[in-house]
């Protein structure tokens, strides 16, 4: 079914599914999440988040141009981390971020599979022109991720994020456009 | 594709742990399975460990192949 503003949606990959987070959903383990200092250190969040802070923080997604997916694997049900978007309409485009909260799923190809069906969702569904995500300039992982799947740095951001360190660090800003993601899926499936 | 330095492919064939028989210059992060976002991560380190500093982001965003290592670490 075609996407619709302010509709309920779900997208699924082979292995995963996302849905917009709701209060009744929150989790301890995702709440431990916040907690690890090895899942927040490019991904940042407030520490000593409750689930009434987060529920309060979600108050700021409204499923209609911002959205706070939660990840779950289809297998074991299990929530395994978050897909943050940000639809600019006016300009066609989507900001989106994704945080791994379960370890184990880590360096796995977990990342390009989900954006992957994220990307061909918002181009297809959404109809949108571009997508673009940003990250610490010393995200190594997070730099493959965006560059294994065709999109092209388009600048550093200077001093755009204090990081848990207390000091600004630089960020990559990372784009695809539409006609880029789509080529690159005819050509895979031609491949 | 130019030579590739024995020593580059030693070192991309280690963090990938592989033969250094399977890395050659047309070993990129697009046709290489080991080549993950971990391995990204350790070969960046191992780069920088080799050269003594920190890579400038406008180079370290363009490390896409054995190539562009080579030639990082040929400078």
């Amino acid at each position: 079914m075609p996407w619709q503003p302010d509709r309920p949606f779900r997208v699924r990959s082979e292995n995963f599914e996302l849905s917009p987070l709701t209060p009744e959903r929150i989790t301890d383990r995702m709440l431990s999440w916040f907690e690890d200092p090895d899942v927040s250190k490019f991904f940042i969040m407030p520490k000593n988040m409750t689930r009434e802070r987060f529920t309060m923080f979600l108050k700021n997604y409204d499923n209609k141009s911002r959205f706070y997916l939660v990840i779950n694997d289809r297998h074991s049900g299990a929530a395994i981390g978050f897909f943050p978007m940000y639809i600019t309409f006016v300009h066609s485009q989507v900001k989106t971020g994704i945080c791994i909260g379960e370890k184990e799923y880590w360096g796995r190809g977990v990342v390009q599979e989900i954006r992957a069906i994220m990307l061909d969702f918002i181009f297809t569904q959404m109809r949108m022109h571009k997508v673009f995500g940003e990250t610490d300039i010393r995200n190594f992982p997070s730099i493959f991720n965006y560059k294994a799947l065709g999109f092209t740095s388009e600048g550093i951001l200077r001093k755009e994020q204090l990081g848990q360190d207390g000091k600004w660090h630089d960020h990559y800003r990372f784009a695809i456009l539409r006609e880029e993601w789509l080529a690159l899926r005819a050509a895979k499936r031609h491949g | 594709m130019g030579d590739i330095p024995q020593t580059t492919l030693d070192l991309v064939a280690g963090v990938l742990n592989l033969g250094s028989d399977r890395i050659s210059a047309a070993t990129t992060i697009v046709n290489e399975p080991a080549w993950d976002s971990l391995a990204h991560m350790r070969l960046i380190l191992a780069i920088e460990e080799k050269l003594g500093r920190e890579l400038e982001p406008e180079t370290l965003v363009e490390i896409m192949s054995v190539e562009d290592i080579a030639r990082i670490l040929d400078q």
